[in-house]
């Protein structure tokens, strides 16, 4: 998973609730605000729906919804980061947007083995920077597969 | 551009040629005798013929070699045609493509000897003709991206360029001298000096330019050719080329009758080819002239038309472009409806009347974008003819292989259908008239026996009608034999035995799947596969198709297929503060609520009594998860919509919006498929709205049970 070839690495660091995740710079193609979006039928919970980028139909995760965390739902505050996933886009309803961290390869470190399925599922490595650890959100697995969900 | 490109651009033309072919073959098989229509299928024979032999495709040249001998015996005599030789350079015509597909795809060698000795026995030709490669040869339409018509010669043409440098040019370090050499290459040149600007000595500057020069050249090269030598000098100069006519040129329209009869000809410099090496004069050489009183006018410049000599070459051409390119155009178009839709909201909002300047100027780009909107869809629309034409092949085989006669009678074989559709219409098509041959149309004794003519008549016919493209096969043959279908759909189990079936479900049931009416399986129509695929096929493109029949008189089938694949008709419904688009072809009426009219079957299961006929009722917004289940509607609105087997349903919606064209957008290209939703659009608020998926929702919910809740993937802790 590690990159050994590249000394650096970017992230994008945003808040959800309370914690701090973060996801790879190279993913990210914008962040906007949040707009109402449609509702889709037959969708999991954390789907809030699609909205409209410009002619493209994007569909957006609660990320809060998600991670198992608590949601406040979507509110005007709430930012939308729009992240390519293999040859989708996606995007993630997230509180807010903290920082661009440029993180040293010794910096990165697999995450711990936990007695947590949610880290086990969605957390790829997780940054240790001196006051603060950041977890990466791997995005591969954040949106439900081709796998029809219908019965 | 390297070989294979090259390769695929003639295989390409090839299928050009090859429906120019058949489509002339075919008009002469009906009988017109324009001396055109010959020599169109002769060259495209021969231009099939010219580029094989290029690739040295031998199997190709051979046989276009015997085909254009024969062609040519009718060419130059047309009373040498009849039906009987028509018929057999159609044939002919179906091994050439077959022949091209082969070279194309590769395969086995097509066996043609004895059909080139039928040729060669019947136009008596005499095997080897050698005499025939002087055949004179025909222009052949070229496609424009594969060659460039500069490449064809061009009379020479005098150009006049004016070229004053300025100091700049100087000082950048280039040298008129070698530019007018460049020129001279071109073909002849002369380059007469301006020196009218040269002061008197006694103020001259020698930092300053003063000197400008007229040329002249006698070329066939192209304008951009002779511009080419000032490419690099362009903005230090003032440089005026002009591509006279060819009346100026015989004229010789002398610079130096413009310049007042002044006697400038001093540095006038002869640039030859032999001689690059012998410099002209030099140009900065002090010259002893009177100066004239006057300021000189400048030579006055006519409208250069550059262009006027291609336009003849270039009229109507016709250019290969990647559909793939017309497609994103496409999208582009369909999201400039949707922000113009965006725009009208606003400025309406803003509160701008329609008779403001604001107001007048959206009109007119309204206007705009619908003229664009039609022009971008009519570059996808193309002749549905190449298609019909395939269908002659067709009927010309099975009528063969089953010794039965038929002809094909094609009409409106120039309506103009999206180029998907027309894809997509090849093989159901083919199948369709296989059937009609085969199961149709009755040998010729029994023909005869019924009274009616020998050859049996196949009518394909195609036609623009509301919005949507009908094409009608009709035959003239014993039609549905009806009881027969119905045993032979008892016995497969398609239906129960005591079934009892009006005539026109009878009739429908040729298209339920694994049945088929001939008693044994031919080679010619399938295995019972075909009129179920067909089927499909034709719903696969957003189509459907009926039948009627009648005994002893024939069969008549009818497609209604959309203009387009991108764009549709939509009902805009509204429910649970949800707007959802129904695609307004599966609508088939829309009645207000009456609680009278609901009955509950079993447990949950309502349906509606519309003029005695039962049909399940679908609370759309509680069976896609927008709403609690409602019992109890009030100004409801029940929309009646029909799948494309025909099943019935009623959805209760809470208001109908409206009804617009709207662009579909793939749900799956960013999300994946939803069950009961087709795709999404983008509303002029810029709001997404789904478009349901009827056949779905139908079959799905034909009780109103809702199908899932739901989903919870997986419980995170």
């Amino acid at each position: 998973m590690s990159d050994v070839n590249s000394k650096h690495e970017e992230f994008i660091v945003f808040r959800v609730g309370e914690q701090e995740f973060c996801v790879e710079i190279t993913s990210t193609r914008e962040i906007r605000g949040w707009t109402p979006s449609t509702v889709l039928p037959h969708s999991p919970d954390y789907l809030l729906g699609v909205i409209n980028l410009r002619g493209t139909i994007l569909p957006i995760v609660d990320l809060a919804k998600r991670l198992g965390l608590h949601s406040e739902g979507p509110t005007e505050r709430h930012v939308v980061i729009v992240v390519q996933v293999k040859n989708k886009m996606v995007g993630l309803l997230v509180n807010s947007v903290s920082d661009i961290l440029e993180v040293k390869a010794e910096d990165l470190r697999d995450v711990p083995d936990l007695d947590n399925q949610v880290a086990a599922e969605f957390f790829g490595r997780v940054v240790v920077l001196e006051e603060r650890i950041i977890c990466e959100v791997r995005l591969d697995r954040l949106v439900p597969d081709e796998v029809e969900l219908a019965a | 551009m390297n070989m294979d490109a090259i390769k695929d651009t003639y295989f390409a033309e090839c299928g050009d040629q090859l429906a120019e072919l058949e489509s002339g073959l075919f008009d002469m098989s009906n009988g017109d005798t324009d001396p055109e229509i010959i020599n169109s299928v002769f060259r495209a024979v021969h231009s099939i013929k010219g580029g094989a032999g290029a690739f040295a495709l031998d199997d190709l040249v051979s046989f276009a070699h015997v085909f254009e001998n024969a062609l040519d015996v009718i060419r130059s005599d047309n009373s040498q045609s009849s039906p009987q030789r028509i018929d057999l350079l159609l044939r002919c015509a179906d091994v050439l493509t077959d022949i091209v597909a082969v070279a194309r795809d590769g395969g086995d060698k097509i066996p043609c000897e004895e059909i080139t000795q039928a040729l060669e026995t019947e136009f008596n030709l005499e095997a080897e003709d050698e005499n025939a490669e002087e055949t004179v040869f025909d222009a052949v339409p070229i496609s424009l991206d594969a060659f460039d018509f500069d490449d064809f010669g061009t009379p020479p043409k005098a150009f006049q360029i004016a070229f004053a440098p300025q100091n700049e040019l100087y000082l950048h370090g280039h040298d008129p001298q070698r530019i007018f050499r460049e020129v001279a290459e071109l073909g002849t040149c002369t380059a007469k000096a301006d020196i009218s600007n040269v002061p008197p000595l006694d103020g001259y500057d020698p930092k300053v330019t003063n000197l400008s020069w007229n040329l002249t050249v006698e070329t066939d090269a192209t304008l951009s050719a002779v511009k080419t030598p000032f490419e690099w000098v362009e903005d230090f100069c003032t440089l005026d080329i002009q591509e006279p006519e060819e009346e100026a040129f015989e004229g010789g329209a002398d610079i130096s009758d413009f310049l007042g009869g002044l006697d400038l000809d001093v540095d006038t410099s002869q640039f030859d080819d032999d001689a690059p090496e012998e410099a002209p004069a030099d140009f900065g050489a002090p010259v002893d002239i009177e100066l004239p009183e006057a300021p000189l006018e400048l030579v006055e410049t006519k409208e250069a038309a550059p262009e006027a000599s291609k336009d003849r070459q270039t009229a109507s051409k016709p250019i290969r472009v990647d559909s793939a390119k017309v497609d994103r155009l496409i999208n582009l178009m369909g999201e400039m409806v949707i922000s113009q839709s965006m725009l009208t909201m606003q400025i309406n909002d803003a509160g701008f009347a329609s008779g403001t300047p604001a107001g007048l100027a959206l009109v007119e780009l309204q206007n705009l974008t619908r003229d664009i909107q039609s022009s971008v869809m009519a570059i996808r629309a193309q002749p549905i003819k190449p298609v019909f034409m395939r269908m002659s092949r067709v009927v010309r085989e099975v009528a063969n292989a089953t010794g039965k006669k038929a002809n094909l009678v094609l009409e409106g074989e120039s309506t103009e259908v999206d180029t998907t559709v027309i894809e997509g219409l090849s093989d159901p098509l083919t199948h369709m008239i296989r059937n009609s041959v085969d199961h149709g149309i009755e040998s010729a004794e029994k023909r005869i026996a019924a009274g009616k003519p020998e050859v049996g008549e196949i009518r394909l016919s195609a036609s623009h009608s509301s919005g949507s493209i009908v094409i009608e096969i009709r035959d003239d043959g014993a039609g549905i034999n009806r009881p027969k279908v119905l045993e032979i759909a008892r016995k497969k189990g398609i239906v129960s035995q005591d079934a009892k079936l009006s005539d026109d479900e009878i009739d429908n049931l040729i298209f339920a799947p694994g049945f088929s009416t001939s008693d044994e399986i031919t080679d010619v129509s399938g295995r019972g596969v075909g009129m179920d695929v067909v089927r499909q096929s034709i719903q696969g493109l957003g189509g459907r198709v009926l039948i009627s029949s009648e005994p002893g008189k024939g069969s008549h089938f009818t497609l209604h297929l959309p203009l387009t694949l991108a764009i549709l008709d939509g009902m805009l419904v509204k429910t649970s503060e949800q707007i959802l688009v129904l695609p307004v072809t599966s609508v088939i009426e829309t009645i207000i609520f009456n609680k009278e009219d609901v009955f509950t079957i079993g447990e949950g299961n309502r349906v509606l009594k519309l003029r005695g006929q039962l049909v399940p009722l679908i609370d759309i917004g509680h069976s896609l998860g927008f709403s609690e289940k409602t019992t109890d509607w009030e100004n409801a609105t029940v929309v009646v919509v029909e799948s494309r087997k025909n099943e019935m349903s009623a959805l209760v919606v809470d208001s109908i919006v409206g009804q617009q064209q709207v662009v579909i957008k793939s749900m799956e290209s960013n999300y994946k498929r939803i069950p009961s939703i087709a795709a999404a659009t983008i509303l002029g608020s810029g709001r997404i709205a789904l478009i349901l998926d009827v056949d779905d929702i139908v079959s799905r919910k034909a009780k109103e049970v809702p199908v899932q809740q739901t989903p919870k993937l997986e419980k995170i802790a």
